[in-house]
């Protein structure tokens, strides 16, 4: 179970304030979406999530344990997924099991045999002799996919996962996530798609402006804010939320 | 039981590098080729445009005033004197002149120290102003066989083998060695590119910091093997200056043998010489691309990288101190000379590999800092 409260994350650099208060709570054995409109902070939570930011203040608890004070063991436990997240293109998808393998303590055994259950279901195995750098965009996506599960891990963390994919390539992924969350795992999903929501998760989060203002399950959502569907709950909670002064920027004083 | 992740990035790295033929021939015929063609430059072009100076020694019985009006205007780098082979010997051996000819009863000898005198147009001159002599005195019938002197203009060098090797070194060696060091800086500026703020330019940086692995472990694995092909690189420059040297500058080759010079303890040397200098280049490059998380801004840095690793290479020809022999790339010179000098000592060569290792770990505590720094 992941705990998060009170996130809160400014960037030095700019003076952003990405995230400025977010408490949510995921289970195991679930499929969370993480749902705000662009720039609402989803993406910096995930990523203080996956241990690759550090939150200015507020705690992330992995089973109870600190993230910032067991970071390697958390690491250990997750995968994390954007779009934005390349391998090295020089590499075949058999070279980067090898080497992200190793970098997750897997022994040559664990490596072969996650391997070959991972290409065979994504369709890699015809390709796993060939670069990364020659693939299409959903090879890619594909073959990220495959080295980010390699290690087997708990908890996964998807910021878009099929974002830019074909139909057929999102099925498959759709498909993987729920055997993965049949196995027990958990799993957090960030998503512009409330379709998506809908069919597949379990329970919902949505952030407005940096703070999480909703947490609960997808049916708890509409009927907390008195309406028929997902969509509907998402945007009167935002325009309840939505600060008052981005909106006079945007549109001017009138 | 842990894995050693340091060894397993090397091992990730050089596959890399393997899988990338620019960067093979970057690292390896670039170097080879550069100083190949520099040596021939050094061995031919340079030597053509030496200056140089000459004197003509004749017996008692011919006028050197006479000898002067005749030919002085054609050679104008000769004087023209009365004087014995003993009075030219010892002009060329105290440097006040670089060639003399002694013209005495059946020969005309010529005599120079191929350690001064390098350029072979020189030689020829001076050749040709012994035949023109000869051809002189052949028509004032000076000599009865005069005919026979044609073919018998004869050379004696002055120069010991030592002499010729210190001056091969003098000429080519301070900048062999600079090109060598700036061919390692320039690969190490295209791996450190690649390798190290590349990771953040491609996006493939935040896959290792998710790993469970230490971002410096990694990061160490990366650097030992930039280190090792900058090093590389080094040996392939060294190994061609070597080449350049058999092929060019054959004397000042055989000379190595001939002045006895302990071969295994030199190229020991040299090696580690090239090993300190490229740990050095190594730390260098290896902050400056962790500094940044754009290649185009690292290379701003990295361009001042290279001026620095420039002028410590050409330090030796700016100052006078012994100082400089204890430090990686400024003792590239000073060291080369004390090997045909017969006074080397591993002393200097260890005092710059102990410094070259303590700035290479300061770099890699430094670095790790930066790279994980720039993740923010």
């Amino acid at each position: 179970m992941i705990t998060i409260e009170h996130l809160k994350k400014t960037f030095k650099k700019n003076k952003v304030e990405a995230v400025k208060d977010v408490s949510l709570e995921i289970r195991d054995g679930e499929i969370f979406a993480l749902l705000g409109p662009n720039g609402a902070g989803k993406t910096t939570t995930m990523r203080m999530l996956s241990t690759l930011l550090l939150p200015t203040s507020g705690k992330i608890f992995f089973d109870g344990k600190d993230l910032l004070k067991n970071d390697e063991e958390v690491r250990s436990r997750i995968a994390f997924l954007t779009n934005e997240i390349r391998l090295d293109g020089q590499f075949t998808p058999d070279e980067l099991a090898d080497y992200y393998g190793g970098l997750y303590e897997m022994t040559q055994e664990q490596i072969n045999s996650r391997r070959d259950e991972l290409f065979d279901y994504f369709g890699i195995s015809e390709f796993r002799n060939r670069r990364y750098d020659t693939f299409s965009t959903g090879m890619k996506q594909k073959t990220s996919l495959a080295i980010c599960l390699l290690h087997d891990p708990d908890t996964i963390i998807f910021d878009e996962p099929t974002n830019g994919l074909d139909i057929l390539t999102q099925q498959l992924i759709e498909e993987y996530l729920l055997k993965l969350k049949e196995q027990g795992k958990c799993i957090i999903l960030s998503t512009h798609i409330l379709d998506l929501v809908g069919r597949m998760a379990d329970r919902v989060g949505i952030i407005v402006d940096g703070k999480s203002v909703f947490c609960g399950t997808v049916a708890e959502l509409p009927e907390s804010q008195g309406v028929e569907t997902i969509d509907q709950a998402f945007i009167k909670l935002y325009k309840e939320n939505h600060e008052e002064k981005a909106i006079v920027g945007r549109h001017g004083n009138n | 039981m842990r894995k050693n992740h340091v060894l397993h990035v090397m091992k990730s790295e050089w596959k890399k590098t393997r899988k990338t033929p620019v960067q093979l021939v970057t690292m390896l015929l670039v170097p080879m080729l550069s100083v190949l063609f520099l040596s021939w430059c050094l061995s031919y072009v340079m030597v053509l445009v030496n200056r140089y100076s000459g004197a003509v020694y004749f017996p008692e019985e011919i006028s050197a005033e006479e000898m002067e009006t005749e030919f002085s205007e054609y050679y104008s780098v000769f004087s023209f004197k009365n004087g014995t082979m003993d009075d030219a010997k010892a002009r060329v051996s105290n440097g006040k002149v670089d060639c003399a000819l002694v013209v005495e009863d059946r020969f005309i000898h010529i005599i120079y120290d191929s350690s001064i005198l390098t350029s072979p147009s020189a030689l020829k001159e001076a050749k040709d102003l012994g035949l023109d002599i000869s051809y002189l005195l052949a028509g004032r019938q000076y000599y009865n066989d005069a005919y026979e002197i044609y073919p018998e203009v004869e050379t004696i060098d002055m120069s010991s083998s030592a002499d010729r090797l210190e001056g091969y070194l003098d000429r080519v060696g301070g900048v062999i060695g600079m090109i060598i060091f700036l061919m390692m800086a320039s690969n190490a500026m295209a791996l450190s590119a690649r390798t190290i703020t590349g990771e953040k330019e491609r996006q493939t940086f935040d896959t290792l910091v998710l790993c469970p692995a230490d971002l410096s472990k990694i990061l160490i694995g990366k650097e030992l093997v930039m280190h090792l092909e900058i090093f590389l690189s080094g040996i392939v420059g060294f190994l061609a200056a070597i080449a350049g040297m058999a092929i060019w500058s054959p004397k000042e080759f055989a000379a190595i043998d001939e002045n006895g010079t302990e071969v295994f303890g030199a190229v020991l040397a040299i090696v580690l010489i090239i090993f300190a200098a490229s740990l050095v280049i190594t730390a260098i490059f290896s902050i400056i691309g962790s500094a940044f998380a754009e290649t185009k801004k690292a290379s701003l840095f990295s361009s001042a990288g290279m001026v620095l690793i420039s002028v410590s290479a050409m330090l030796p020809s700016f100052v006078s101190t012994d100082l400089v022999k204890y430090f990686p790339l400024s003792n590239w010179t000073p060291v080369l000379k004390s090997i045909c000098k017969d006074e080397f000592s591993y002393t200097p060569i260890f005092t710059a590999l102990a410094i070259g290792i303590l700035l290479f770990g300061l770099s890699m505590i430094l670095s790790s800092g930066l790279w994980e720094r720039t993740s923010e």
